[in-house]
């Protein structure tokens, strides 16, 4: 085995992982691996990323680019979608001095739920992204 | 908290599988690599796709094709200063132990908790001590905290097999019975000293981190979950403060960002 590259860069979201393991293909026999695979999944299902679809992940990240927000950020606001001004602070270095941390908490909660709404309304089955890094 | 990792491999396949390619190759990766860690690589996951592979080459001797295959991998493998949720799996006097539910290897030091946490002795759990208040770390709770450190462990993490004996256990004379159970002691004992391979250790000392149900705000309604009682009657000051809103939550807040503030003009 060699390892052709391994960097940082090529962040994946929670959401892209949990999508990729569901639409997995059970190996026969592996009993142990499939195991491994459906706890991961079991862990991913209790984060955000259970409820979130493309639009919300797609949203989400122009919302941080507006903001000028890092890679590194942007990934954890889509994988924690934060509720709270306290996270906002937690995850954004120096969130007073780069954005307004109140209107940002309201813009990321508002796109979270607004594609939420929106779910109920329209049923819309996702497929999964395969090209979608952030 | 995940990305992808490129690598190349040879993959073998069988003559009975020439037809079915891809998802041999697929199947191979996958077995070989899901849930073993590379030091500096990370967590395997999962395979991600498949971006080429190289001639096939038949060698003498054996009916099937090895092909050089590069693909891409999900690893698991959190950057430091990343937030992660988890839970508390166990609870120690030198330290708690996070879980992921695929990923045990969590540590937070005593050290790391929230400044002002004690031990309690008891309930065998930690608690910080806020205002006169102890906000416990439960057992199994949802908690929040940052990567400090990825530790990797460069070892062999299996024993030396052992060499097959032909006489069963209870069929050994005297010496070589004692012999057979010094080899398992020993064998115990590597193991208990064995590490890990990726240790992640995480603190929890700045303001949000901790318990996930400390810092949910009470008009959601979330926040009256039930896990966010205190397990036990006599601490009936949790009561209040922890059902009590929000006003609490905001002057917490203002004390942690003071330390916070604290600690970074010590620095």
């Amino acid at each position: 085995m060699k390892i052709i590259s391994n960097k940082y860069d090529e962040l994946i979201t929670n959401y892209e992982v949990l999508n990729l393991l569901k639409h997995k293909r059970k190996i026969k026999g592996q009993a142990l691996l499939n195991e491994f695979v459906s706890s991961v999944v079991g862990y991913l299902e209790t984060t955000p990323a259970a409820k979130q679809t493309d639009e919300i992940v797609k949203e989400t990240k122009e919302l941080c680019k507006q903001n000028k927000l890092t890679k590194a950020e942007t990934l954890q606001i889509i994988n924690l979608a934060p509720t709270t001004e306290v996270e906002i602070h937690l995850i954004v270095e120096e969130a007073v001095e780069r954005l307004d941390p109140v209107a940002f908490t309201d813009d990321v909660r508002f796109t979270m739920e607004k594609d939420l709404n929106l779910q109920t309304t329209t049923t819309t089955t996702t497929p999964p992204t395969e090209n979608g890094n952030v | 908290m995940f990305h992808l990792i490129t690598i190349e491999d040879k993959v073998r396949i069988p003559p009975n599988q020439f037809n079915n390619e891809i998802q041999t190759i697929e199947d191979e990766i996958e077995k070989k690599y899901s849930n073993k860690v590379v030091i500096d690589g990370g967590l395997f996951i999962a395979l991600y796709d498949i971006l080429g592979t190289g001639d096939a080459y038949v060698y003498s001797g054996d009916g099937g094709s090895h092909l050089l295959v590069r693909c891409r991998l999900v690893v698991f493998k959190p950057f430091v200063g990343e937030i992660l949720e988890g839970f508390i799996k166990k609870s120690t006097r030198d330290y708690m132990q996070l879980s992921l539910g695929f990923f045990d290897d969590i540590q937070v030091l005593a050290l790391d908790l929230p400044t002002q946490s004690f031990y309690h002795d008891e309930e065998k759990l930690w608690y910080w001590d806020w205002n006169d208040n102890q906000l416990f770390f439960e057992d199994r709770g949802r908690v929040r905290f940052k990567i400090d450190t990825v530790e990797w462990n460069d070892a062999v993490s299996q024993p030396a097999p052992r060499p097959k004996s032909a006489t069963p256990v209870n069929q050994m004379d005297a010496s070589t019975l004692q012999e057979h159970n010094k080899r398992i002691k020993e064998e115990e004992e590597y193991l208990k000293n064995q590490k890990s391979p990726m240790v992640l250790k995480v603190s929890m000392r700045e303001s949000g981190l901790g318990m996930v149900s400390w810092w949910t705000q009470a008009e959601g309604g979330e926040a009256a979950d039930d896990d966010e009682q205190p397990p036990e009657d006599e601490n009936n000051n949790d009561d209040d403060d922890l059902n009590g809103s929000h006003d609490n939550n905001e002057n917490e807040n203002e004390n942690e960002e003071e330390l916070d503030e604290d600690l970074t003009e010590d620095e």
